[in-house]
């Protein structure tokens, strides 16, 4: 085959010409990707920002793959063959990441359905802790003991949650147990005058006592009270002090778990 | 009965029925104020000496910062109010005092055991100051007259056993003897069978004599929970 000059310049120029279309469009792409993450992200004051930044970050990456696509194939690179190729290596990939992956859609799932927020005030499993951020792959907790755990989103997505988000009075339920010699009625009394001389623990709904059970040790009484969710911790714990001290003050026993053992007595032990 | 203001100079007792306020000077430049029953002492703030110290009716119920915006009212007995009748309800309500210097509130003092309630269910509900009627004779705390005229605008009897009040529409008077609240008023209603109550507050003294503490618009709280 021959080319005259001319012709091989001509196509010099039409391939050159498409490689600049290439690149326009891949910075086209880029900068339309970069605005509309840009308006999403500033979404962030109407609904919430966790799910602003995710649905940004996954806008950017669709149109900035779809540029590069477009630019391939404007530079003349078989896409078939490329996506079969991407298709093998999806697989693999899916298999080899089936745990990260599992965390990104647990994410995902987590951010549009709202589960949780931060700022909310959550016990997973025994640790209880503040929502810090929602992110793609994992959530972080701030511990109230003020460590920061990162629980990877499929835990998180899996886990019962309890979340006291909005909540402005909660229920705190305490269990204290009494010996058998003691009086139940008197027991109460004083508990109910203790729950009603701590300010913070709410008059109403009115705090209820019941006799749970009768225990191998103890008479367990159940205590229900309600208090302000921002004093919950600190009226929980202030309640049991002054219980405690209440009832030894009043004579009444406490009584740690104990067993009493009769030795029976037959005609080869007397 | 507290009078509208009382200028503290040196060491004082100040009389609020069955307790005192007593300012006891400690140091050249400290002034403690106890709180004080016939069996019972408490220190409730420590201040700067300060030669223009006064003693005055706070004028906001419950404290300028209080975060409670209401106060449930207990009745010691149910009121069945009958359709389309009105009844008024004389209630006693505490009021906050203030210590100021040179004009600035330093120290707010709150009755003492004050209790707070839940009013409705515990995600959007109000937290609110409970009194209930009866234990207030044994708050050792004066007392203002808060008058409420419940309406029954239905046709059918209506149980009352509390009410809420919204505090920041509560205005406050002051006659030679007593301390006095703004009217009051509770409409009950009935739509598609719910009933709901409508508690108004209004500026309007129970006495026309009366001297303003502290004048407040209205403010409306709806009950219906």
């Amino acid at each position: 085959m021959v080319f005259s000059v001319s012709e091989y310049i001509i196509e010099i120029f039409r391939g050159l010409y498409s490689y600049i279309i290439a690149v326009i469009v891949v910075l086209a792409s880029y900068i339309i990707a970069h605005y509309l993450s840009k308006k999403i992200t500033a979404l962030k004051t109407i609904i919430q920002p966790a799910i602003a930044i995710n649905t940004a970050r996954i806008v950017k990456l669709i149109i900035l793959t779809t540029g590069v696509f477009v630019a391939l194939s404007i530079i003349g690179v078989d896409l078939g063959g490329l996506l079969i190729a991407a298709g093998f290596t999806g697989i693999v990939v899916g298999l080899a990441a089936q745990q990260t992956l599992s965390n990104l859609f647990s994410g995902l799932a987590m951010i549009f359905e709202g589960r949780l927020k931060p700022g909310d005030v959550v016990r997973i499993g025994s640790d209880w802790g503040t929502v810090e951020s929602v992110n793609v792959l994992s959530t972080t907790i701030r511990l109230f003991s003020g460590e920061a755990l990162v629980i990877p989103n499929s835990v998180v997505f899996n886990s019962s949650i309890y979340n006291f988000r909005d909540l402005v009075a909660r229920r705190i339920q305490l269990t204290i147990g009494i010996s058998y010699n003691s009086s139940i009625d008197k027991a109460i009394d004083i508990i109910k005058k203790t729950l009603w001389d701590h300010p913070l623990v709410l008059a109403e709904p009115e705090p209820f006592i019941i006799v749970d059970s009768l225990g191998e040790s103890s008479v367990n009484l159940n205590i229900f009270f309600w208090v302000s969710s921002k004093h919950f911790l600190q009226v929980r714990s202030t309640i049991l002090g002054e219980l405690k001290k209440k009832l030894e003050e009043a004579g009444i026993e406490i009584p740690f778990p104990q067993r009493v053992v009769w030795i029976k007595q037959t005609e080869s032990t007397r | 009965m507290f009078p509208r203001s009382v200028k503290i100079q040196g060491e004082q007792r100040v009389h609020l029925g069955n307790s005192d306020l007593y300012f006891k000077r400690v140091s050249s430049s400290v002034i403690e104020v106890y709180f004080k029953t016939r069996n019972y002492s408490e220190i409730i703030a420590r201040l700067n000496y300060n030669e223009n110290i006064e003693l005055i009716i706070e004028p906001r119920p419950l404290g300028f910062n209080s975060e409670y915006k209401c106060i449930v009212y207990k009745f010691r007995e149910p009121l069945t109010i009958l359709p389309k009748t009105r009844s008024e309800l004389k209630l006693d309500l505490p009021y906050s005092l203030a210590i100021i210097t040179n004009n600035t509130v330093v120290s707010t003092i709150e009755p003492m055991k004050r209790k707070i309630a839940l009013y409705g269910p515990p995600t959007i509900g109000d937290l609110c100051i409970y009194y209930r009627e009866g234990d207030l004779d044994q708050l050792y705390w004066p007392t203002g007259e808060l008058v409420v005229t419940i309406v029954n605008t239905t046709n059918k009897p209506y149980t009352i056993i509390r009410l809420v009040i919204p505090t920041s529409g509560l205005s406050i008077y002051t006659t030679n003897e007593r301390v006095l609240y703004g009217k009051v008023r509770a409409e009950i209603e009935e739509h598609l069978g719910k009933f709901t109550i409508k508690v108004l507050t209004t500026r309007e003294p129970i006495e026309e004599s009366a001297m303003p503490v502290y004048i407040s618009e209205s403010v409306q709280y709806v009950m219906g929970f």
